[in-house]
């Protein structure tokens, strides 16, 4: 364990940033044409949310349940030819569908006006569906490596944690707990990748 | 074991000689590649367990060499080690932890139509003792070769159970070199016993320019013992190579035949006397072009390299 913690997180980083770009490349060709369904699937999610109707709420969790799903299905087999982690990771997004199939099988989500944590909510779901697949540009990437919620892991952990900002329910801070892990291991993998030497 | 240096047997000795002659290891003119090259000699350096001589340039694999099953970069790598080999290099270092680097570089040598005289040299990487000898054979089929010139024990994770299958598969002709490894500069202390009291081949660990710590105690028993010794992390990942590079390389080492900032840190390492092999990683044809440049020219003296020492540290 001594010589573990010796390591710097950067001193573990297997891959280099050029092929970690490549995956979501790599990944758009792969999932294509699923691609044209993902606008569909995050206005679904956010317009039954925000619906009055109890069935709609579940559908809402029954849809963010599925976009984990994908990210899961589709990205984690490939990461997985270069991360040796990448199987544990994985089982994070499956653990996170699963929970919110349970919470589709209760009460669903409900966006609620009144919650404090709505604007904060509102900008990180924002970023997560439609900022974040942009972001690539501005730094060069191209769209052919757009980062699309419900594909890559990024915007799918961010958008879900807008929603569950905007959503009404004491026990919504359980839905925060793996998306928060995803978010603090990827940035740990963008910070190593970044302090990288060429 | 003792103190008592180790001296391979005599059938050893035979087998490893035959070896070495069998893949070309005497130093050699370097095949044409361009005209800077053409005419020039290799360095080489002997293994002392067989006297069997090694380009002093190898090839690292680390985060290089991981890059899945994509296509495009799959062909970039093969360049890369086509360049390597054509320049005279032979030692290729990889391990099961490295991700997909063994998988890569059993593509990349599917594809080469001459495999010159590959040095195959990887690891066993595994806590379990009895998974060993089955790693090893998967990491054969995936590089596509029938045996490894030499299997190291990486960063001596299960070292003792891994140490007597190495030693055993090594007696049976099925290794000709064993091996232990580290990075970083971890575990020294261990390195050294097992050093002292083990009949190993190869020690590898962190040598540069701006990390000299193994010159205290690790190269001169790695001398002492009759162990060649792998520079591993030359360019510390990259970050070394990446300070230099933002100045103009000194006048006097160009005087001194070195032509670019890779040859200068590569050079500075195998200029001392027990360091046997550096490997450098590198995913790019230009950098490996640079590389090799160290593999030619005189290397410099022991004035020359305090020199370099003073002046990468004011740098």
């Amino acid at each position: 364990m001594e010589t573990w913690l010796s390591y710097r997180p950067a001193d573990l980083i297997m891959f280099s940033p050029e092929i970690y770009v490549r995956l979501f490349e790599r990944l758009n060709l792969a999932a294509w044409p699923v691609q044209l369904l993902l606008p569909a699937l995050a206005a679904g999610i956010v317009l039954l949310a925000n619906s009055r109707h109890p069935h709609a709420h579940r559908l809402a969790a029954t849809g963010l349940a599925a976009a984990w799903g994908m990210a899961a299905w589709w990205f984690f087999p490939l990461y997985a030819e270069i991360n040796l982690a990448a199987p544990w990771l994985a089982t994070l997004f499956a653990a996170q569908s699963l929970l919110l199939l349970l919470v589709a099988a209760g009460s669903g989500l409900r966006l609620d006006r009144r919650s404090v944590t709505w604007w904060p909510g509102l900008a990180l779901l924002l970023w997560g569906m439609a900022l974040h697949p942009l972001a690539g540009l501005a730094t060069g990437r191209g769209v052919a490596g757009a980062e699309l919620f419900a594909l890559a892991p990024d915007p799918t952990a961010i958008a879900t944690l807008g929603i569950v900002l905007m959503a009404h329910g004491p026990g919504r801070w359980r839905l925060t707990i793996l998306p928060l892990a995803w978010c603090a291991i990827s940035a740990a993998t963008w910070w190593s990748l970044l302090s990288q030497g060429t | 074991m003792g103190n008592t240096p180790y001296l391979p047997g005599r059938r050893r000795l035979l087998r490893l000689a035959g070896g070495a002659l069998a893949g070309g290891a005497l130093p050699r003119a370097v095949r044409p590649v361009d005209a800077r090259s053409t005419t020039d000699t290799i360095t080489t350096r002997t293994i002392p367990a067989s006297g069997e001589r090694l380009p002093v340039i190898g090839m690292g694999t680390w985060i290089t060499f991981n890059v899945g099953k994509d296509e495009a970069a799959r062909d970039r790598r093969t360049q890369v080690l086509r360049t390597f080999l054509e320049r005279g290099g032979r030692l290729v270092d990889s391990s099961p932890m490295y991700g997909s680097s063994e998988a890569v570089i059993g593509h990349a040598l599917e594809q080469l139509e001459d495999r010159h005289d590959l040095f195959a040299a990887s690891k066993v990487w595994t806590p379990s003792g009895s998974e060993g000898r089955s790693q090893i054979e998967r990491s054969e089929r995936l590089w596509g070769i029938e045996r490894f010139d030499l299997m190291q024990i990486h960063n001596l994770v299960a070292w003792e159970e891994h140490m007597d299958t190495l030693l055993a598969m090594r007696e049976s002709g099925h290794l000709r070199y064993v091996g232990i490894t580290t990075s970083h500069g971890r575990r020294h202390g261990d390195i050294e016993r097992i050093m002292r009291e083990h009949p190993i081949d190869f020690v590898q660990a962190s040598y540069s320019l701006a990390n000299r710590a193994v010159e205290e105690r690790i190269l001169p028993l790695a001398r002492e013992r009759g162990i060649a010794f792998i520079a591993n992390r030359p360019f510390q990942g990259g970050r070394l190579i990446d300070r230099v590079k933002r100045h103009s390389l000194p006048g006097w080492a160009a005087e001194a035949g070195m032509r670019n900032w890779a040859e200068f840190l590569l050079k500075f390492i195998v200029a001392h006397p027990a360091v046997t092999c550096a490997i450098p990683a590198t995913s790019r044809v230009e950098h490996m072009q640079e590389n090799m440049d160290a593999l030619t020219g005189r290397l410099p003296d022991e004035a020359l390299r305090r020199r370099m020492v003073e002046h990468v540290r004011g740098l």
